[in-house]
């Protein structure tokens, strides 16, 4: 998909929580084989804290994001959220983002739900509206605090975090640009979590050919027949990273070489969080990348679907990176828990109302 | 169904909750946080919103292990009196940090967090608490 | 106006009371304080009391208490102020009487914080602070109290050690008041060391939760010398409110509030902070303590806790402070305590108290409602 008028990057920001546990000691706490969660290529995941959910982590990133922006959040026509996770089941998670960023009220808003790849929808929608001349800027925020049922394989990846995206018009205040977008999604039941259900049932080794892997192949196959480009025309590949294996197994099924996806994979080191996974690898690449490069972004959510996009970078990048803080610095400030304060942190000890 | 938060409260008082908004006199400058309808240092009732910038520096901390109802989840609960730039002092909780790492002094900026919930199934309460600012802009 | 005087006291001892409510246990201060008077009728009834409300589920409060204390019909009101609710009735039950609008006016106070566990009863006095501010995020009142005893030790230099000379004393006062909560006697060592509450405060820097009634009666001139053979007077009287949000204060080491109602009532009684013979101050907590002899000019700022070491203020010392054992240790029925603290300097100038005694002619009562929020200063003379 190419709209008729670019449409680009303004800023863009993360939050990832301090809060870290180790995959050993989740691995210990349920009796897995030691070695499994090595096995996934996940060492450690992100812990959002007993007072932080996705509304709060989704407000961090924005924050961010349009620091970077240089903009005034009231110049904001389009605030969505992409997000599994959401505090209220009914109720937008947007409107208290929106109105403690101070974007709110004249402008668009949403929380968007397609598993782990609803903010992609929220960039494509974003493109739309910015393309038509209908706004001028958009804010996409992918946040979760993901859920796992304890105990379940999940848990070792399932984590919090997030990221956020100002679009605009490009060359209206841009560092990089939309080359092209290419979505594919059918009814490919891997993985979902049905109403009052705590926590999603999934169909583990079903989650990776039908699902992850011919989704996101399919994407960026179509996105670079419809670019006419090849693997080796992209200077770095992100993938949706559910774990710390499949991206490189996709990659390398892409013919990508293994070191145009590691500067991007950062989920070995937090945890998949879900919408805000794909979002915080782009975050990372960008924030080494040089003028001119092209970057994959390739998302994914169950159910399934992936977006594919090809990215310019342009010039002026570099001096956005330092006007918030880096993916890097969040990964470097942390600490770490035991596993009862994160089962008390994610509310998995059941209480009596008292 | 048994309900403890004000809904319209928790609805009226959002913007001083998350974004720090307080009034100015447009008479004397003097800033007022929480909101104020007359100024009380000059009696003028001519007042305009105004939002503070969050940063600030901890005047005075507590370290609270007996919490109120509906609050175990968070204790302990440190709490501050922190100035902010503009001179306005402001009391919230501090997050993300352990109590031997608070000291009067302490540059920190504030965050919207999860202050308390009405059980499971009633509203949620966000504001603004504050976190100590990287350790390299505590200069 | 007329001169008001103090002419009947009964206090019930304070504790917790599992088998009494609002209405038994105003009753038994109700009847001491009559019979004190011989029996004769009072004219109206102004009770102070802060959780009827909150705690009790009870409005009204007034009304109900005269029917139980046997009052029926007669003019009655609650006053509140938070905890300085007790101070603020005396200040309305002596206002009923200078005025001249009734010679003869029961004042009461009343607190049952005992019906439910702590959590509760502490956001029940929580309700002291800005509900919208201070409350909303769970701080409690301790935990208020705690940012100014922090700031305090900080600004003076003073250490942990230091600041628990108030507690000892308290508890030494009330080892000797058998209508205390706490009659005993602890160590520097045991509160430096006993549970953090709201760091630095620790348990035994705080005043106990408890149950508990007392009852004034007040009288014009006219009526004094016949319901009573040692009738003290009121002689000044002081009220003054400072910003609910303590943030918003300039100064966190003074209660603004103290400071005002204190110069007003000295100012009233003609006296001078050096002619004063006996204190009841509210001491909630031990920084209250200090400050507050601070504010009502009787030490230096930050220099309280080492005149205390040195024995100023002690038993046989101008002013005695807190005979009773104060609130730390006598006890802190909320609303009732500024009754039980006029009360107490009442049975001191009259010559009848049953705990320390202190050998004087002019006291002073001072009653604290909120962090320093609604102040009444209250001086006697016999």
């Amino acid at each position: 998909m190419k709209p008729v008028n670019d449409v680009g990057i303004a800023g863009w920001g993360v939050y990832i929580p301090k809060y870290r546990i180790k995959c050993s000691e989740i691995e210990a706490m349920w009796g897995f084989q030691p070695g499994y969660c090595r096995s996934l290529n996940v060492y450690e995941k992100a812990v959002a804290g007993v007072d932080e959910d996705t509304i709060t982590i989704g407000y961090e990133a924005a924050k961010n994001a349009i620091l970077r922006a240089k903009i005034s959040p009231s110049e904001v026509g389009a605030i969505y959220v992409g997000t599994e996770s959401k505090p209220y089941a009914v109720k937008p998670s947007i409107t208290v983002i929106g109105e403690a960023l101070g974007i709110t009220p004249k402008t668009l808003g949403a929380d968007l739900e397609f598993a782990c790849r609803a903010a992609g929808e929220a960039i494509e929608a974003s493109i739309g509206l910015i393309a038509s001349g209908m706004i001028k800027y958009s804010l996409v925020i992918g946040a979760d605090t993901a859920q796992a049922s304890p105990g379940d394989v999940l848990e070792f990846t399932a984590s919090s975090g997030g990221a956020a995206y100002v679009l605009a018009k490009r060359g209206d205040n841009t560092v990089a640009y939309f080359e092209g977008s290419f979505s594919y999604i059918t009814d490919t039941p891997d993985f979902w979590r049905r109403p009052r259900s705590p926590y999603p049932y999934h169909g583990e080794q079903f989650t990776g050919d039908p699902a992850y892997f011919h989704h996101i192949i399919s994407a960026v196959k179509g996105l670079m027949e419809s670019l006419g480009l090849r693997s080796s025309d992209f200077d770095y590949a992100v993938f949706h990273q559910p774990n710390g294996r499949f991206p490189l197994k996709v990659a390398s099924k892409l013919g990508f070489p293994k070191d145009k996806v590691l500067p991007g994979l950062i989920t070995p080191y937090i945890g998949n969080t879900y919408n805000g996974s794909a979002l915080i690898g782009l975050a990372a690449v960008l924030e080494q990348a040089k003028p001119d490069q092209r970057i994959l972004l390739a998302s994914f959510g169950s159910g399934s679907g992936s977006d594919a996009y090809s990215i310019i970078v342009e010039d002026g990048i570099e001096e956005r990176v330092n006007l918030a803080p880096k993916v890097k610095d969040f990964l470097e400030n942390k600490e770490y828990i035991s596993y009862p304060l994160y089962a008390k942190f994610r509310g998995l000890i059941e209480k009596f109302e008292m | 169904m048994s309900m403890k938060f004000s809904i319209p409260k928790t609805w009226r008082e959002r913007k001083p909750h998350y974004l720090l908004e307080a009034t100015k006199c447009k008479n004397c400058g003097k800033i007022h946080y929480p909101p104020r309808t007359v100024c009380d240092k000059c009696g003028s009732r001519d007042l305009e919103r105004t939002r503070l910038s969050g940063e600030g520096r901890i005047v005075s901390y507590t370290v609270q292990y007996v919490v109120l109802d509906g609050f175990r989840d968070y204790a302990p609960i440190i709490y501050a009196i922190v100035e902010l730039k503009e001179g306005v002092r402001v009391l919230a909780p501090l997050t993300d940090v352990k109590p031997g790492d608070v000291k009067i002094g302490l540059k920190v900026k504030a965050v919207l967090r999860k202050v308390s919930e009405d059980g499971k199934l009633g509203l949620i309460r966000y504001a603004i608490k504050f976190k100590p600012l990287e350790a390299e802009s505590q200069k | 106006m007329r001169k008001v005087y103090v002419v009947g006291v009964g206090f019930t001892k304070i504790g917790r009371f599992f088998d009494k409510g609002l209405r038994e246990l105003f009753a038994e201060a109700a009847i001491k304080a009559l019979d004190d008077i011989g029996g004769e009728n009072v004219q109206a009834l102004v009770v102070g009391n802060m959780m009827s409300s909150s705690l009790g589920e009870q409005d009204n409060l007034g009304a109900v208490l005269a029917d139980y204390a046997g009052l029926g019909g007669i003019p009655a009101f609650k006053v509140e102020a938070a905890c300085g609710s007790g101070g603020v009735a005396v200040y309305t039950g002596y206002s009923l009487v200078a005025s001249g609008l009734f010679d003869i006016v029961m004042v009461g106070g009343v607190e049952k914080q005992t019906e439910y566990p702590t959590r509760i009863v502490s956001k029940g006095l929580a309700q002291a602070s800005d509900a919208e501010y201070e409350l909303f995020y769970g701080i409690s009142f301790t935990g208020l109290n705690a940012l100014v005893m922090r700031k305090y030790m900080e600004t003076y230099g003073i250490s942990r050690d230091e600041m628990s000379v108030w507690p000892v004393l308290m508890h030494k006062n009330a080892s000797k008041n058998p209508y205390a909560q706490l009659p005993f006697e602890v160590t520097i060592e045991q509160v430096s060391n006993s549970m953090l509450i709201a760091d630095p405060i620790r348990l035994l820097d705080s005043s106990p939760i408890g149950d508990g009634a007392a009852a004034l009666v007040l009288a014009s001139e006219k009526y004094a010398r016949k319901l009573s053979d040692t009738p003290v007077e009121i002689a000044g009287v002081g009220l003054a409110t400072d910003h609910i949000y303590i943030a918003y204060r300039d100064d966190l080491l003074k209660l603004k509030a103290t400071i005002d109602a204190s110069k007003v009532a000295y100012r009233m009684a003609k006296v001078e902070p050096s002619q004063i013979d006996v204190v009841e101050e509210h001491d909630a907590f031990t920084i209250l303590g200090y400050m507050n002899l601070e504010d009502l000019g009787f030490s230096e700022r930050g220099k309280t806790p080492k005149e205390i070491a040195e024995g100023r203020f002690h038993p046989g010392d101008k002013p005695t402070v807190n005979p009773s054992g104060g609130l730390k240790a006598r006890g802190h029925p909320v609303g009732a305590t500024g009754v039980y603290q006029v009360a107490e300097v009442a049975m001191q100038l009259r010559g009848d108290y049953p705990g320390v005694k202190v050998n004087g002619e002019i006291g002073l009562a001072q009653s604290i409602g909120g962090l320093g929020t609604t102040v009444s200063v209250i001086i006697l003379r016999r």
